[in-house]
């Protein structure tokens, strides 16, 4: 008996080593915002009641929510649409375009930045060829109301293979013949895709869009690389907003509030998917 | 007529998503072996007329830079051996050792949830912490920061496989007497090591790739990770641009090695636990 408990021990105690990790910071993050910047002095929710006074904070929310909005979309709609087309019969080799399609979900995603801040380039990158016929090329980033979708794009490039994986897997595991048969009976592609494919997968769509809006309402890397935040604000999302804060201003309480309203966000749209994941089975 | 334009519209979809995806890499790629002079040709060039060695070459002699990969190969390694091996012992441990399923389902959920964490949460009061213990700017202080996400994923990955791992190997084993220990290590994780290899290698990837815990925790040469780097070149040569693209290529080249190795496993590396696969 005693035997069995040992083992159980050593098998569950990395258990509480993670809870150690993770639970703590997080707690110590609440305490630090009750106060003025560095436990200088206790201010209880002062710094909360600043935040949604601060137009800079607001501004960051309408950055952060615009760029979600936008890179959710497109990723869940090209996603869609790349699964269904390399799902068709008429492609070969498969393997082949699913591989490559894949890549970008390994490339660092600070390198990525780094990688469109030169595609965009407007003298050395292929944009510059514009300039051949007499238009000049757009200044992606910093045109302050291009660098949004510019930022987007570069979120795009990095996460549409997620949403494209997450539904090809669940568009191939339909039964054949269901499709098939709806080919036969004259089907068109479009009737297939909403009358057949999309009951199958709805739920799986909603996955994507609510795993996909966690990691874009954080998004930090990317930006970091391209824009900084810049030009003046045009980019500065939550993220980008809690980290100037913290280690810019060295604000860390007002820093730390921030990322608690940041965190409550985040954890709401994470219990939600896991309810949709975890119970789904 | 109405197949022809099907396929035509099949694979203009294909070849153009293929372009996007492949052009940033490529322009990144060529960039990095253009000359000054090149770079500076409007219009660009498609190839390298003269393609040159040098920034690699430069960017090799300095000592910083060699400075930044090994820490990158320390750090990635160190967090991606702990990470496993935690994750193992922990994964088989919710996957055998809890008997009760409403636990089991709680343990699981407070794992994934740990993952979920927002890093910016957690970045600040660790900042704080590792000052405090004077483990900023060392590698064990970020390795132990990079195992709030290397346990989680370890963790839930681990207990995939040894939920699918068929029960009926290890009874065997119990029936001819060994214990629980020695059937999980003499039988149940050499059948398994395949996959534990390819947790290894995903957590490699993500702490080779991390980059806001970095930044924040680790300001020295000795101790910064190459994703800094990258990103420090671009505020240092803002006009040595073939520079900064020949650090971006170096820094993502073994990640692209590592991708041809486990390429078949992304769809459960990545989606972490939302399709099986």
């Amino acid at each position: 008996m005693s035997k069995e408990l040992y083992q159980k021990i050593f098998f569950l105690s990395p258990f509480f080593l993670l809870m150690l990790l993770v639970i703590f910071p997080l707690f110590y993050s609440i305490y630090i915002s009750f106060f003025k910047g560095f436990l200088e002095s206790f201010c209880g929710l002062e710094n909360y009641f600043y935040l949604f006074q601060d137009p800079r904070f607001i501004s960051t929310i309408k950055v952060t929510l615009t760029f979600t909005i936008i890179t959710v979309t497109s990723q869940t709609l090209i996603g869609l649409l790349l699964a269904f087309v390399l799902l068709q019969p008429e492609v070969k080799n498969k393997s082949f375009w699913q591989t490559i399609f894949l890549l970008p979900l390994v490339i660092p995603p600070i390198v990525a930045g780094v990688m469109f801040k030169i595609l965009y380039h407007p003298s050395f990158g292929p944009f510059s060829y514009l300039s051949m016929i007499k238009i000049s090329p757009p200044l992606w980033l910093e045109d302050p109301n291009l660098a949004i979708i510019s930022v987007s794009l570069i979120n795009n490039w990095m996460w549409t293979p997620f949403t494209f994986l997450i539904f090809y897997t669940g568009m191939r595991a339909i039964p054949h013949e269901i499709i098939e048969s709806a080919n036969l009976d004259g089907a068109s592609g479009l009737d297939i895709l909403t009358k057949i494919i999309f009951p199958y997968i709805k739920t799986l769509i909603l996955i994507a869009i609510l795993f996909r809006s966690i990691d874009n309402l954080i998004a930090f890397d990317e930006i970091m690389g391209s824009t900084a935040g810049g030009p003046a604000f045009a980019t500065t999302t939550f993220a980008i907003y809690i980290y100037k804060l913290a280690f810019k201003s060295w604000d860390l309480g007002y820093a730390s509030a921030a990322s608690v309203i940041l965190f409550i966000i985040t954890t709401t749209i994470a219990i939600i998917l896991i309810k949709l994941t975890y119970f789904r089975r | 007529m109405s197949k022809i334009i099907k396929k035509v519209l099949i694979y203009l979809v294909l070849i153009t998503y293929l372009i996007f995806t492949l052009l940033p890499l490529y322009w990144n790629f060529i960039t990095s072996f253009k000359t000054a002079v090149e770079l500076s040709n409007i219009p660009p060039t498609l190839f390298p007329l003269n393609p040159t060695l040098y920034f690699y070459i430069d960017l090799f002699y300095m000592r910083h830079f060699m400075e930044l990969i090994r820490n990158s190969v320390i750090v990635s390694l160190g967090n991606a051996i702990l990470s496993t091996l935690i994750g193992t012992i922990l994964g088989y441990g919710i996957s055998r050792m809890i008997t009760s399923e409403q636990s089991k389902s709680i343990a699981t959920i407070l794992v994934i949830l740990a993952r979920m964490f927002p890093p910016l949460i957690m970045v600040i009061p660790y900042y704080i912490i590792l000052n405090a213990i004077g483990l900023i700017n060392t590698w064990f202080g970020l390795i132990t920061v990079y195992l709030t996400f290397g346990i989680p994923f370890a963790t839930w990955t681990m207990k995939g496989f040894f939920d699918e791992f068929p029960s009926q190997i290890e009874e065997a084993a119990f029936i001819d007497g060994c214990s629980k220990f020695d059937t999980f290590f003499r039988i149940t994780l050499p059948i398994l090591l395949p996959s534990i290899f390819v947790v290894f290698i995903f957590t490699f990837l993500y702490s080779w790739n991390e980059f806001l815990y970095a930044l924040i925790l680790t300001t020295t040469y000795d101790s910064q990770t190459l994703t800094i780097g990258v990103f420090a070149t671009v505020s240092k040569w803002e006009i040595a641009w073939s520079k900064i693209a020949a650090a971006g290529i170096i820094s993502a080249t073994p990640v692209l090695f590592f991708f041809i190795l486990i390429r078949k496993y992304l769809a459960r590396g990545i989606t972490f636990g939302v399709i099986k696969g």
